[in-house]
């Protein structure tokens, strides 16, 4: 009784991953006690032994589920299944400050799906600045760009710019899908960086690559390091959960 | 009987785990007990979720424990609804109720309109 039982508290704990001995103690024998006192009632019910701790074991609930609902909050916070949640959380799904998933919500949020402030990714919404494949929000940078400020392969904002264009305001009408207002009347802080990407002379239009293949290159560093830094956490958080029981990472 | 949904079940369990402490202090087994007798379904994820809804409502400072020596000797947890738990389910009750009012005017609504196709027949 006390095998099974203990080995599905050590894979409670192990996914939980208190820092604090006292604390772990305390809950653990919490759970004992209640594993302990489900075996006896289902043992009174006419369950036999092992088939009585089997289904108390059972009906306690996954280890990795419990594990990850106790688990305490954290700056930190790494998982390699569920929901990571603190200042910087990574994990398939991550809230957070700074969060880093599959699906990634926070101030900072990077991942293939990334909502927030600031966001990067495969699709990207952001109330200010957004980076990605598919990108909107305030100002948008991407393959498809929507937002008040859009730059793109394909841009679409009150101000765009990029291969294909539309938008109240778009510089270089001549590159332009649609520019509902000539060049000349954007605001006056526009022209400055319109500029730019007026496409007006050769200088210009180099100036516009230069420009953008920085911004590029910046963006997929940036990203390599936030994806390396990514991978790192998870796979030591991986190897902590497997020391305890492979099965955990199944 | 209608089957609640996990939506419905999430948002409540604290007011349903309150309401199973306001006749006295009890343990972690015991409302799991009582929890699934009254409430099939609100631990289907397993009866060890109970724990953790427990210690954040007792960070909340909505319930408090003390352990408690069992006839066998051992220390068990036993835990007892705060005065602050109780004003917060006074509260989730009186919002429930003003939902429910509100639902039920929704509901009647409904019913008491009378279907186009049936105007015709």
């Amino acid at each position: 009784m006390k095998g099974t039982i203990e080995r599905y508290l050590d894979r409670v704990m192990a996914v939980a991953d208190f820092g604090d001995d006292t604390r772990s103690t305390q809950i653990r024998a919490e759970l004992r006690d209640h594993l302990e006192q489900k075996v006896e009632s289902l043992q009174a019910e006419g369950y036999d032994g092992a088939e009585a701790i089997v289904k108390a074991v059972e009906d306690h609930g996954n280890p990795v589920v419990v594990g990850y609902r106790l688990r305490p909050w954290r700056m930190v916070d790494v998982r390699v299944r569920g929901t990571a949640r603190g200042v910087i959380a990574i994990g398939p799904k991550a809230y957070g400050v700074v969060a880093i998933g599959g699906v990634a919500v926070g101030v900072f949020a990077f991942g293939g799906l990334a909502l927030g402030i600031f966001s990067c990714g495969g699709l990207a919404l952001a109330l200010l600045l957004s980076v990605g494949g598919c990108a909107a929000g305030g100002a948008a940078y991407g393959g498809l760009a929507l937002g008040l400020v859009a730059f793109g392969g394909m841009a679409v904002g009150v101000i765009a710019s990029g291969g294909t264009a539309a938008g109240l305001w778009v510089p270089g009408a001549g590159q332009a899908l649609w520019s509902h207002y000539t060049w000349q009347t954007a605001p006056a802080w526009w022209h400055g960086i319109g500029h730019w990407l007026s496409y007006g002379s050769a200088q210009e239009r180099m100036a516009f690559f230069r420009l953008h293949g920085a911004i590029g290159m910046a963006y997929m560093v940036f990203l390599a390091v936030v994806i390396t830094m990514q991978a790192v956490l998870m796979s030591k958080e991986r190897e902590r959960v497997r020391r305890y029981d492979p099965t955990l990472i199944e | 009987m209608v089957q609640l949904s996990k939506q419905s079940l999430d948002g409540n369990v604290e007011t349903i785990i309150l309401s199973q402490l306001m006749p006295g202090a009890n343990y972690g087994y015991a409302l799991v007990r009582e929890i699934n007798e009254k409430h099939e379904g609100l631990l289907a994820l397993g009866e060890g979720t109970i724990y953790p809804v427990l210690y954040r409502m007792e960070e909340k400072g909505l319930i408090e424990s003390e352990l408690r020596k069992t006839p066998t000797g051992r220390d068990r947890k036993y835990y007892r609804i705060s005065d602050k738990g109780r004003h917060a389910l006074e509260e989730n009750l009186r919002q429930w109720e003003a939902l429910s009012r509100v639902m039920g005017k929704v509901r009647d609504g409904i019913s008491g309109r009378t279907h186009p196709t049936e105007e015709l027949a």
